[in-house]
């Protein structure tokens, strides 16, 4: 048989060979139209496209609602300081038992030796911790307008001014400027407070 | 004499106007029509795709991505040529597509078909076959025999675009239609000792 008779009979036969199609064929193709239709890019119809806009708006709306929300609750802090000195209640205590020895000893002190050196500072320091008790003492917190600042170098172990006659030393806390959220922790992030007297020891 | 000229003619303006209505349809994007669309053409193009894949599911499968491929497409034919026709292409062009992306898989199968293979001049019978013998048989050739086959015997395409359509050498393209043959008379003269029992 020559290669044309051959081809020319296999073309006649399968030609308009046309099998019977299972029904489940079409179901799949619908299926297939339906998904080729969703994620072809169109302004007429809905479509994958319009869906991902809808999650990125709604994803960018919540971001900004619960980010906003977030902020307002976040406790003031200070920008360019790293570190806030501010008195602690406890070592404030100890300082008016200071005082309190100081007024005590000031009192023993007769018109013989009045004028010796430690009965001057003895008076000295009663005088002035009568003075700053009042202001500051009261209630063994200092209040938020002397709140220092202190530059790293300098905020390890400083005084508060102002308090310098009163005697009362400062405690360095550090409040850590990046505040970071934990991982699947929800709610809002509260800042991290590191006593650095407690780093110490 | 002049009545069967118009006759046929009017057959033709029918056929014409009732694939028009469909045609229509399926560019409004009516179901309806992508329906009636689907019932005409689907067993002549599963028969296409039947023929250059290695079983029904497969052929079940490119079908459905002809379908679509047609649904998004139908604004695209105008009445420049047969919507047969156009039809056919897409399914072949479908075929051809998916025979590339298995194309790593069908070439170690060449590999062992060239092993198999002699060179031994066939003769087949001068018998008729079914075209489910056929197509069983045709069925059997290895992808790249098989696709070079239906290209250029059923589809009528020469060497050159056959070359250019599955970027392989007009050689190769050759050579794999003579292996193809040789292969499918073999097929076929095993069925036909079968058909006439030797005496």
């Amino acid at each position: 048989m020559s290669d044309e008779r051959f081809f020319s009979q296999v073309k006649s036969t399968m030609d308009h060979y046309a099998p019977a199609v299972a029904d489940n064929v079409y179901l799949g193709m619908r299926r297939k139209f339906w998904w080729s239709k969703f994620t072809t890019l169109s302004v007429t119809r809905f479509n994958m496209w319009y869906l991902l806009l809808m999650l990125a708006g709604g994803g960018a709306l919540a971001m900004n609602y619960y980010g906003s929300s977030a902020s307002a609750e976040m406790p003031v802090k200070n920008s360019s300081p790293e570190f806030v000195v501010m008195p602690v209640s406890n070592q404030i205590s100890a300082e008016s038992t200071t005082c309190a020895n100081a007024v005590n000893y000031s009192s023993c002190c007769s018109k013989k030796n009045e004028n010796s050196a430690a009965c001057k500072t003895a008076v000295a320091a009663a005088k002035s911790c009568e003075a700053g008790s009042s202001a500051n003492l009261k209630n063994k917190v200092a209040p938020k307008d002397e709140l220092i600042t202190a530059s790293a170098e300098s905020a390890n172990k400083s005084v508060i001014s102002g308090a310098d006659e009163v005697g009362v030393e400062a405690v360095v806390v550090e409040v850590k400027n990046s505040v970071e959220k934990p991982r699947g922790k929800k709610g809002l992030i509260t800042p991290v407070i590191v006593d650095q007297n407690e780093k110490k020891e | 004499m002049t009545v069967q000229p118009i006759v046929l003619n009017n057959c033709f303006v029918n056929v014409m106007d009732e694939f028009r209505e469909i045609i229509d349809g399926c560019v409004r994007g009516e179901r309806i029509a992508q329906d009636k669309l689907y019932k005409k053409f689907s067993s002549l193009l599963f028969g296409i795709c039947l023929r250059y894949t290695k079983n029904r599911m497969e052929a079940e499968d490119v079908l459905q991505d002809v379908f679509v491929k047609i649904y998004n497409n139908i604004h695209t034919y105008h009445n420049d040529g047969s919507f047969e026709g156009w039809l056919r292409r897409i399914a072949v062009n479908t075929s051809i597509t998916n025979y590339r992306k298995n194309l790593k898989h069908a070439y170690q199968d060449d590999i062992d078909d060239v092993v198999r293979m002699k060179d031994e001049p066939m003769m087949v019978q001068d018998l008729e076959f079914t075209a489910e013998e056929m197509m069983g048989c045709i069925q059997k050739l290895p992808p790249g025999y098989k696709t070079v086959f239906n290209l250029y015997v059923v589809e009528g395409f020469m060497h050159k675009e056959i070359g250019d359509m599955l970027g392989i050498d007009v050689n190769t393209s050759k050579s794999q239609l003579s292996r193809a043959k040789t292969y499918l008379q073999k097929e076929l003269e095993a069925i036909s000792k079968i058909k006439i029992p030797v005496r």
